[in-house]
């Protein structure tokens, strides 16, 4: 019988794990794994089985199935991933996902007590990509004005409801990424990724570093990612405060990001392994978003007198703090983290998610989860500007930018069909909670629902298959 | 100042780990697949994707971009 080096890298992780066991110090803990292999004796279960050993090749396929709450944003994304371990310790990794996204998502104008009309200027040539004639909002009329190379477009939205914007779109996005070994413990990475939609594409390149200190116990790595954005809209990037019903002169505009990540990864046991990331960030250039508005209001009644493009800084800095952390408890294993995030917008966040990885059979497991979200207002964040009033330096309604808790339940099931392969599905609720109602507000605004905050449920089913 | 703080913090951390873990013949768990901080690979990036187009914060967990101008 030929063996070829990955049957061989397969046996001689057979064997180190065999090994590990039967020089475990913890013999409670040896049963349990005795236990879980009882069943078949020549495949550890799926949740014992080893970390891809070198010589193995992965393949990962899987679909995204995406829908908010409301005729909002449908997604379906279809993602192919693929690492090839190789026997020196390389890995070579690549992925290729495909973006279909339809749906309306809002404008950012307040609702009104009676229906709100919505009209911009548009250019001709583009105006077949912008709104299609079915949406929430209500669809959109494009009509030709006579002599220029422009129209107006114009769509609206009923008495008491957020105003959405009909959308569709396609994103093609990749990434190569290649890490190799300089010494056993030092190993570095090189990586690239290119994402491509119709109006905004955006190509980054990466590259890292990780050491292992204390007979691999500790793991220091440094990572760093420069990104290039293109923002590419349909009828061009509106000056800030621009009015909606305004020619836009402006070309497209870019965006560049430079982010840095320092991190420990430590084994503080044998059932305990932590992670400890700070992450920098800084973002410079055009960060607002080119179809969307704030409503002027009129300051007794809060009717909304016209609508003006919103204006963000073009500049940004995050710093993140991440604490990971996975623990195996008997025969299941939790993932507990939690991230506090800062930036200098004002925007303040802790998050918190925590699962539980249950095995219910040698070849399967269920995996409960769940996440916390906070976070504070962007300090430019307005639900409306008030006609008459001293027009900000900058100002964004946009609902991720404001004050809101978000909760994320779910839940996933994986199977092991056959030998070094599994099927999973993912489901998702998540929903957003925030302040609908602004005491305060101009007139009849008081008693209207001001949050936008998104409820969508996802499911995300795959297959991967170890080689 | 901040700096040196954070430095002088950052190895004394550093300097405790040596303490800290175990020895190459008890990694049988923490050489389980489930053990590593990467395995969840597409759901982990799909989640990503999500948050960070709903969400006004986001990284933490690695430095690696391919953003998107989320709707």
């Amino acid at each position: 019988m030929q063996l070829n080096p990955r049957k061989l890298g397969t046996i001689a992780a057979g064997l180190s794990a065999l090994s590990a066991n039967l020089l475990s110090a913890n013999a409670a803990q040896a049963e349990t794994v005795a236990d879980a292999t009882a069943n078949a004796p020549h495949a550890p279960g799926l949740m014992t089985e080893g970390a891809p050993e070198p010589g193995s090749f992965l393949v990962d396929t899987s679909v995204l199935f995406y829908q908010e709450a409301g005729g909002r944003v449908t997604a379906v994304e279809p993602v192919i991933n693929v690492v090839d371990n190789l026997l020196n310790g390389s890995v070579i990794n690549g992925a290729f996902t495909y973006d279909s996204l339809t749906g309306a998502t809002p404008n950012g104008a307040t609702p009104a007590t009676g229906p709100q009309t919505f009209t911009q200027i548009i250019k001709v040539a583009t105006s077949t990509t912008q709104v299609t004639s079915t949406g929430a909002s209500g669809g959109s009329t494009v009509t030709t004005i006579p002599g220029t190379a422009t129209a107006t477009s114009t769509y609206s939205t009923a008495a008491g409801r957020t105003p959405l914007a009909a959308f569709h779109d396609h994103r093609y996005a990749g990434n190569l990424g290649f890490s190799w070994l300089s010494d056993p413990d030092t190993r570095f990475k090189v990586g690239a990724a290119v994402s491509v939609e119709r109006d905004y594409a955006t190509y980054s390149v990466n590259a890292g570093v990780s050491h292992d200190l204390f007979q691999k116990n500790t793991t220091v790595a440094l990572s760093l990612n420069i990104e290039q954005d293109e923002s590419q809209p349909y009828n061009g990037t509106p000056n800030g405060f621009q009015n909606l019903n305004s020619l836009i002169t402006n070309g497209n505009d870019h965006k560049t990001v430079a982010n840095v990540v320092v991190g420990l990864t430590q084994s503080l046991t044998r059932f305990w392994l932590t992670q400890l990331n700070y992450n920098y960030s800084t973002s410079s250039g055009y960060q607002s978003d080119p179809y969307r508005v704030l409503s002027v209001v009129d300051s007794a009644t809060g009717a909304a007198l016209s609508y003006l493009y919103e204006n963000r800084p073009r500049d940004r800095a995050r710093h993140s703090v991440y604490w990971g952390n996975k623990l195996t408890l008997g025969p299941t294993v939790a993932d507990v983290s939690l991230r506090y995030y800062h930036d200098t917008w004002g925007i303040n966040s802790i998050t918190a998610e925590v699962s539980e990885q249950v095995p219910i059979t040698h070849n399967s497991y269920i995996k409960p989860l769940f996440r916390y979200y906070h976070q504070g207002a962007a300090n430019f964040f307005r639900n409306y500007l008030v006609s008459g009033a001293t027009l900000p330096q900058y100002a964004s309604s946009d609902s991720r930018l404001g004050r809101f808790n978000a909760t994320t339940i779910g839940a996933r099931y994986g199977i092991r069909l056959m030998e070094d392969s599994e099927l999973y599905v993912q489901a998702e609720d998540y929903r957003q909670t925030g302040t609908h109602y602004v005491a305060g507000a101009p007139g009849a605004l008081a008693n209207l629902d001001l949050f936008s905050g998104v409820h969508a449920i996802s499911v995300m089913t795959g297959f991967k298959v170890k080689m | 100042m901040i700096r040196m703080i954070g430095l002088a913090l950052g190895l004394t951390l550093l300097g405790g780990c040596a303490h800290v873990g175990v020895r190459p013949w008890q990694r049988d768990i923490l050489a389980r697949n489930v053990m590593q901080p990467d395995a969840d690979g597409n759901i982990s990036a799909y989640r990503d994707h999500i948050y960070f187009s709903k969400e006004g914060a986001t990284g933490g967990r690695s430095a690696d971009g391919g953003g998107c101008g989320c709707n």
